[in-house]
């Protein structure tokens, strides 16, 4: 029974912690990129503000459409109890009963289902945005699948939480092939989270406009906010296998149960701001890419993963 | 003392038997002629998936003579016929009156049941002639069925390519392959066969290349897929859904079963299936992807699908000899991605049916928003191609699982890169069948349309689509490996998992929670969006945002064929290429030998015999038609002037459409045969 318990308050913590960290680490963004450019930028909290005047504001979609109005909702509660998954190590959470594979076909389902519902607005702009976000998803699925797989035959396990508290062990840890997987995972959430240099599309330097083109109001506020918990979401994967499982795994013996839990939640939030610090710092220097451009890069950097995988069979 | 097994098998037999004989009575009425046959198929179809419950249920394989025998795989095929049967038989009541001109209701009727029928025997054969002799009447009655609009030019192409490739890679290797195992061995029986071992003989090594080839050209592996995409679309709908959903699958059966199980396929041959397999979803994905035709963009994908069908069954031929356990694991992954993807491709040629019968067109830039004349269409376009695309929670993601995770299981190289390549074409599947789904419901244009789409046809597209809801709730994940562990020779006590463990069995929970959140979102989503939809006070709708223009919205959007246009720049070289060697090797080639060699004197002189014949016959019949009301006797002369009626209209279709010869031909061939079935082991 207690266990049940402990059970569901760590999902509703984490739940919790989605939906209040996402907006702050996009006002941590937006600060740290304006610092860099030296620009004044605006307040941390800018971000929720953003999104408080969204809610009050009235819908705006093109069509009275039930498909229209089912997708925003629906993307933004997909993305939220993704958020419950999360593998932060030895927090006992819903994360053990899911593997790492379900765990990204969801996060592509809900960029499928908004690309979907944004190729069926009759508007050349929504459409092209789209297509553009399909064809980056299309192209770096090889780097994503080389990922999983090299994952999968280095660290023995593709369930989330073992992911969570294998990663860090000694024996795979300081190897050259989880290096490069490690290096992998934060490329996964720099690219699928769409920052600069990949927010192709978006294009919200151009004011072209994307998926997003056709949504005002309140389900606009909803889309946006999905988007932010889905970049919580993919950071989040990285920053506690990479960062906080090693750490935990060093001091695992020396505290026990609660203690452990509290501690490894301490060190995933650090890591969160510290990691998207270094995301905003390299977003501040890069352009966006056009979509034949991105081809190359992408194709190219999946050697990446590829060598991880070929490295952790030979068991380096 | 007759088994309630048998009697059921008995029903379906007489089902179908019922659907080619009845439409007899209706030669000059095309819509009875039609309608009979197919509720009678729909029955048979219903009761078929009755009689695969039961054997699932019993766990007893029902033998009915030595050369049939109803085993547990045996009616996986069953339920898979039946569930396609059954849609295709109710969406057809409605959908073939759009080929009222060509006429023949009565001989489409006999067709479809035969092509159904044989089908549905093909899996319960344990005798090799018998095999051969169904397999030859599926070929037959699919080219009728294919050739059916034969007035058009894209359709006979079609149907000669399909024709030409099936008699020289299925018909002469199958029947050279029997005739030369019945040389060695003495015997066609295939249980008999099975404890020889077939593969140590070198001449039968080449009757297993024979069958290989065979089965693989039919289930459209990739250098054997070419008539693929030309025939699958010039099907009348419901029979492109068989066609894709069913047929091309019993090559993948003829592996498994005949080859596998029962000649032995020596390892080589197994790692070649997984490099075709991988070919083909290449291929196939890619050609979908640069497809603009909606019929063609879903063969194409057929072919790229029966690739991830095959990937994990080769791997699990390659696994069988090390790790049993393994092997029946991935077995089951490919027979349940195999099972659910004939309920998706069944019911999206369905939806494209409906495109052709409201409005008569099919190019995806024509359709587009065409969907929305129903909210039926709506619905099951966008389950069925989500479940292509493999998005959770729908049968597609769990069937797609299911094959990553049982390939990652085995911790070999091969296993990993694999599961990389099959993982890293998986949104090729996303492009292609978000190009259908989302042209096809496109909120572009109010199209008048004038027409709507039949009741009976929306049932048809029910049917399948329920089932893939059902099954992307209810994983039958644990089910499909008791069957391929059963199939390998592993022991397993029942094949349905007991009902005291079914949350833990039947529903994987590895997969389980992955759905269970989406559709926990997708309640709440519903239950939050309904509300707001149906209050609708904040909700604003202006129509698109126009940046000013004063020109319709509609005028330049983004038309499906151009959605991916670099990717259709950067691959066309390549695709090319292969087309031209294609067009090269199985057609201009043919059709010049054809054309300029003896063979063509040959075909003319048959053919003035032939006209010869059929005339004299057809003034026969014409003349006495004439004297109707000239009799002997009331009851003996109409009778005989009925026959002779009868013929005479035989006579005449078989001058008006070559293709109703081969029909009359099998009519026959399969009554014979079915006799022979029933009473060789004795009728009960």
């Amino acid at each position: 029974m207690m266990d049940y318990l402990v059970y569901l308050a760590w999902s509703i913590i984490l739940l919790l912690t989605a939906l209040i960290m996402a907006p702050l680490l996009d006002g941590v963004r937006r600060v740290i990129r304006a610092k860099v450019q030296r620009r004044i930028g605006p307040p941390v909290l800018q971000t929720f503000y953003d999104l408080r005047k969204l809610f009050g504001l009235p819908s705006l979609i093109p069509y009275r459409n039930y498909l229209l109005v089912l997708v925003p909702y629906l993307v933004f509660f997909v993305v939220v109890l993704l958020s419950i998954l999360v593998p932060i190590p030895f927090v006992i959470s819903p994360s053990s009963t899911v593997d790492i594979i379900s765990f990204i076909y969801i996060l592509l389902f809900a960029s499928a289902i908004l690309i979907y519902a944004a190729l069926i607005i009759p508007n050349p702009y929504s459409n092209a945005g789209s297509i553009r976000e399909l064809l980056l998803i299309t192209l770096f699925e090889l780097f994503v699948a080389f990922t999983i797989v090299g994952l999968a035959y280095r660290i023995g396990t593709l369930n989330m939480y073992l992911l969570g508290i294998r990663y860090g062990w000694t024996e795979y840890y300081l190897k050259p092939s989880t290096l490069l997987l490690s290096l992998s995972l934060l490329i996964i959430a720099y690219v699928e989270g769409a920052y600069t240099p990949f927010d192709i599309g978006e294009a919200e330097t151009e004011v072209l406009g994307g998926p997003y083109l056709e949504y005002g109001g309140k389900y606009y506020g909803l889309l946006l906010y999905a988007l932010l918990i889905k970049r919580y979401v993919l950071l989040a994967l990285p920053v506690s296998l990479v960062f906080v499982s090693p750490i935990i795994n060093y001091v695992a013996d020396i505290f026990n149960g609660f203690t452990l839990m509290v501690l490894s939640y301490g060190l995933f939030i650090i890591f969160m701001f510290l990691t998207m610090m270094l995301f905003s710092v390299i977003e501040a220097f890069n352009p966006r890419y056009r979509v034949d451009i991105v081809y190359k890069p992408i194709l190219v950097s999946a050697l990446i993963p590829i060598i991880g995988f070929i490295l952790g069979w030979f068991g380096w | 003392m007759v088994s309630l097994g048998e009697t059921l098998f008995y029903t379906v037999i007489v089902c179908y038997g019922l659907s080619m004989i009845l439409p007899l009575l209706f030669i000059r009425n095309y819509k009875y002629g039609v309608r009979t046959g197919l509720v009678f198929t729909a029955l048979a179809s219903i009761m078929q998936i009755v009689l695969a419950v039961y054997v699932f249920l019993t766990n007893t394989a029902i033998v009915i003579n030595d050369l049939i025998s109803i085993d547990v795989f045996a009616s996986y095929f069953l339920a898979l016929v039946g569930l396609a049967g059954l849609a295709t038989s109710i969406y057809g009541l409605e959908y073939m009156d759009l080929y009222v001109e060509i006429g023949g209701g009565w001989l489409y009727s006999i067709v479809f049941a035969a092509f159904l029928l044989s089908m549905t025997l093909l899996p319960m054969m344990k005798d090799l002639l018998l095999f051969v002799f169904f397999w030859e009447v599926m070929t037959l009655t699919s080219i009728v069925l294919i050739g059916w609009e034969y007035r058009e030019g894209f359709v006979v192409r079609a149907t000669k390519q399909y024709m030409f490739t099936m008699l020289l890679l299925n018909s002469i290797p199958l029947i050279m392959g029997t005739c030369i195992l019945w040389n060695i061995y003495g015997t066609t029986n295939l249980g008999l066969l099975a404890s020889y071992d077939v593969v140590k003989n070198p001449l039968g090594l080449l009757v297993v290349l024979l069958f290989y080839i065979a089965f693989t050209s039919k289930a459209g592996l990739f250098p054997l897929h070419y008539w693929l995409p030309d025939a699958h679309p010039a099907a009348p709908s419901n029979v492109s859904s068989l066609l894709s959903g069913v047929m091309i699958k019993m090559g993948v059966m003829g592996i498994i079963v005949i080859l596998y199980k029962y000649l032995g396929l020596p390892t080589i041959l197994s790692y070649l299936l997984l490099v075709q397999a991988l070919l083909s979803i290449f291929w196939g994905s890619i050609k979908a992807v640069m497809e603009d035709h909606a019929k063609r963009l879903l063969a194409y994908s057929s072919i790229s699908q029966i690739g991830y069908i095959t990937a994990p069954i080769a791997l699990a031929f390659i696994a069988s000899r090390t790790d049993p356990l393994l092997a029946s694991i991935m077995l089951g992954a490919g027979l349940s991605y195999m099972f659910i993807h004939s309920l998706f491709k069944t019911l999206l040629f369905l939806t494209s049916g409906c495109f052709l019968y409201v409005s008569g067109k099919i190019m995806l830039d024509e359709i587009r928003g065409m969907a929305w004349t129903s909210k039926t269409l709506v619905l099951s376009i966008i389950i069925a191609g989500f479940s292509l695309a493999g998005i959770p929670p729908l049968a597609g993601f769990m069937a797609k699982i299911m094959v990553y995770g049982s390939i990652l299981l085995g911790k070999n190289i091969v296993h990993g890169l694999v599961v990389a390549i099959l993982m890293s074409m998986a949104p090729l599947t996303l492009l292609y069948s978000i190009k259908y789904v989302s042209s096809t419901t496109s909120l572009s244009s109010k199209i008048e349309l004038g027409k709507s789409i039949g009741t009976s046809m929306k049932i048809g597209m029910i049917i399948p689509a329920l089932a893939l809801i059902v099954l992307s709730i209810v994983s039958l994940n644990k089910f499909f490996t008791n069957l391929s562990s059963i199939l390998l020779g592993i022991r397993v006590e029942t094949i349905i998992p007991s009902l005291t463990d079914f949350f833990y069995l039947v529903i994987n929970p590895y997969i389980f929670y992955g759905s269970l959140i989406v559709f926990a979102a997708l309640i709440i989503a519903v239950i939050v969006s309904y509300s707001d939809y149906k209050n609708g006070k904040d909700i604003i709708s202006k129509g698109v945002w126009t940046t000013g223009y004063i020109i319709p919205v509609n005028k330049h959007l983004i038309r499906p064929s151009y959605y991916y246009f670099e990717i259709n720049k950067a691959l066309s070289p390549l695709t090319g290429f292969f087309h031209e060697i294609y067009e090269c090797l199985v057609w201009n080639i043919p059709s010049r030998i054809v054309r300029n060699g003896i063979a063509r004197r040959i075909a003319e002189y048959f053919g003035r015999v032939n006209d010869w014949v059929w005339r004299k016959l057809c003034g026969f019949a014409e003349k006495y038609s004439r004297y109707e009301e000239y009799k002997l006797d009331e009851y003996a002369g109409s009778a005989i002037v009925s026959i002779i009626r009868l013929i005479g209209n035989i006579a005449r279709m078989a001058v008006v459409s070559p293709i109703a010869l081969f029909t009359i031909a099998l009519f026959f061939l399969s009554i014979i045969m079915l006799l022979i079935i029933l009473f060789l082991g004795g009728w009960p």
